[in-house]
């Protein structure tokens, strides 16, 4: 070092020797120059505290959601550590619908984080290679909408656009083929024909419209419908027979006229309340896992092909009482087709009309599971093929069973339209019992408004 | 600049300053190494690897020597291959089934020395270790503490509770 010092002063004009020392650069790398040792007390992260966070973070990207979630609830640190993760984060964010679908179905073990945010982002099928882009110029490029990968298989990880999926399912519109469906469900030929494709919204799905479909679903006025019958079940329950719940109700009605509508009020809510802690114990209450085993279908109970419309219901098949922008009642041609009822993913048979998902039961509210008609809680119970299912979906064979399984269509009504639930529609047969109950109920509702 | 150098070997140290000595193709398995080889020309010198040990620094040059004919990956490729699966080469799983200290190790020597396939190789065996556990298996793997009060992981059970019990 004195002789290079030496040798500046001498020459200032001189360039720097180039030649640097190592043991000099080494320093300057930024990490710390002892070698981590491991810590073998248990803490938070126990011995993987020696790894940085960053590379903790790459280690989270090639879990899939179930270890992820199994992380959550393993330690804070590790609760922290994946809730910051930043593809996590987005994925939870933008696509709830579908990583809830991974994990209820078992199909979250099959792909890794990195790999389902990797698909997800890419817009194009991955069957048929079209390429889709978001922002085509207007000039070289039409504007190729329907090579849009609209759905999510599943299995695969992969974006498929809607006309891929029909045809490598080779179904049109089935869900799956005579013989799965024999293997799985252990349903004969003709009735798998029947078998509706199922929904599953994928890709950046809008926060409230998540909400809607997955928990509030129905209108208001179904709700009040559904609340008012259960209540009134309840009650009658209750109050040991109709009689006796009429005189009940009379009693409210005598004592004073001018407190009348408020004492029907108070007592409402007391019965709501007792109906509450009735149904969590157990009855009317399905589990969050149970409530994903319905499919969203169109519901027609007397159906009939009109020209130029599809099929559609015969019932609401006529001039249609609607309000129009100014408010007033005026009659509009077919405007109804159908109502939106559940199907059950496991049968295929069965399905409820209306509303049946109570807005009132929010899971938020009530932490024991989804309030829903006691009818689907029955069924979810009874059915062994909705038993069996969820045994398939716990234990299919991987790429084999999703593929076909899950189908996505935008609009239940385009399928209508096109004509794929007609098989499906001779399949359903009438629940008189149902529908009895419900006319009694729509008296009770009825009467309770007087 | 530098003149491109036609070096054979070079020699690496290890924090207990033993110098073991590679061949230059091997140790630029190391984009440290490499960068720190281009822009100094010819190092006659042995290169201190700080952070890392001689058992930890031989195993990875066992590694780089397994893979020194590997091609190498371009940057804006590794999201397209890289991330699309967590299958292991048999190989480096036979060379990754050491245990937890030295895995993590190689892990940190693979960050600290720039070889991306050596540390994607090591995040997914980590991952592999973890995959398919209960919490509890996951505790007793790492030596984890859980730290979450009752109300806390009762609050968390009931948060991820439609996710269990398939």
């Amino acid at each position: 070092m004195a002789d290079l010092q030496l040798h500046h002063l001498i020459y200032p004009s001189t360039p720097q020797p180039t030649r640097l020392n190592l043991h000099h650069l080494a320093p300057n790398i930024p990490l710390s120059t002892t070698t981590p040792t491991p810590t073998h007390t248990t803490s938070s992260l126990g011995t993987l505290s020696i790894l940085p966070p960053e590379l903790l973070h790459q280690i989270l990207s090639n879990l899939p959601l179930s270890s992820l979630t199994t992380l959550l609830t393993t330690s804070s640190t590790l609760h922290t550590l994946v809730t910051s993760h930043p593809t996590y984060r987005l994925l939870t964010h933008h696509t709830p619908t579908l990583l809830r679908l991974l994990l209820t179905t078992g199909a979250s073990s099959l792909h890794p984080l990195s790999k389902l945010v990797y698909a997800l982002r890419d817009p194009t099928c991955r069957l048929c290679r079209r390429r889709y882009t978001l922002f085509p110029s207007s000039r070289t490029t039409p504007k190729p909408q329907r090579f849009f990968a609209s759905s999510f298989d599943i299995a695969q990880g992969i974006r498929v656009c809607v006309e891929c999926m029909d045809l490598s399912a080779g179904l049109d519109g089935g869900v799956v083929t005579a013989a799965q469906a024999e293997k799985w469900f252990g349903i004969g030929a003709v009735e798998a024909q029947t078998l509706p494709p199922l929904t599953l919204p994928s890709g950046l799905v809008d926060w409230d419209e998540v909400e809607r479909t997955e928990y509030g679903l129905t209108s208001d006025s179904a709700v009040t419908f559904y609340r008012v019958k259960d209540l009134r079940r309840h009650c009658l329950r209750k109050f040991g027979s109709r009689r006796r719940w009429e005189r009940e109700k009379a009693k409210l009605f005598l004592a004073d006229k001018k407190e009348k509508g408020e004492k029907m009020e108070v007592a409402f809510q007391r019965w709501e309340r007792e109906y509450v802690r009735h149904c969590c114990e157990g009855v009317g209450v399905m589990t969050a896992q149970a409530a994903l085993f319905w499919v969203e279908v169109p519901v027609i109970d007397r159906a009939v092909l009109r020209e130029g419309r599809g099929v559609v219901d015969a019932e609401l098949d006529g001039p249609v009482q609607v309000m129009d922008e100014v408010g007033f009642r005026r009659l509009v041609e077919g405007r109804l087709r159908h109502t939106v009822g559940y199907g059950c993913k496991g049968c295929f048979a069965t399905r409820f009309t209306r509303g049946v998902w109570p807005r009132f039961a929010r899971r938020v509210v009530y932490r024991e599971g989804y309030f829903t008609h006691h009818e689907m809680v029955r069924h979810v119970e009874a059915c062994h093929f909705a038993k069996r299912l969820k045994e398939v979906v716990r234990w299919h064979p991987r790429r084999e069973f999703w593929r076909e399984f899950l189908k996505e269509t935008v609009d239940p009504m385009e399928s209508l339209r096109e004509g794929r639930y007609g098989s499906y529609l001779e399949g359903y047969v009438e629940d008189d019992e149902q529908d009895d109950e419900m006319d009694v109920g729509m008296g009770f509702w009825s009467d309770s408004e007087d | 600049m530098a003149t491109p150098s036609t070096q054979a070997t070079v020699k690496l140290q290890s924090n207990d300053n033993v110098v073991i000595e590679v061949e230059r193709a091997i140790a630029e398995r190391s984009v440290l190494i490499k960068n720190m080889l281009e822009d100094c020309g010819e190092v006659t010198d042995a290169i201190p690897i700080s952070n890392v040990n001689e058992s930890i620094l031989r195993k990875v040059i066992e590694w780089c020597e397994h893979h020194k004919n590997d091609p190498v990956a371009a940057e804006n490729e590794n999201d397209d291959s890289r991330k699309k699966t967590t299958d292991i080469d048999e190989w480096d799983q036979k060379f990754m089934n050491v245990d937890q200290e030295m895995l993590f190790e190689i892990i940190l020597a693979a960050n600290f020395l720039d070889i991306k396939p050596l540390l994607d190789t090591g995040c997914k065996t980590v991952a592999n270790m973890i995959k398919g556990k209960s919490p509890e298996e996951i505790r007793k793997l790492f030596n984890i503490q859980n730290d979450f009060t009752p109300e806390e992981e009762e609050q968390i059970r009931r948060e991820n509770e439609w996710a269990e019990d398939r």
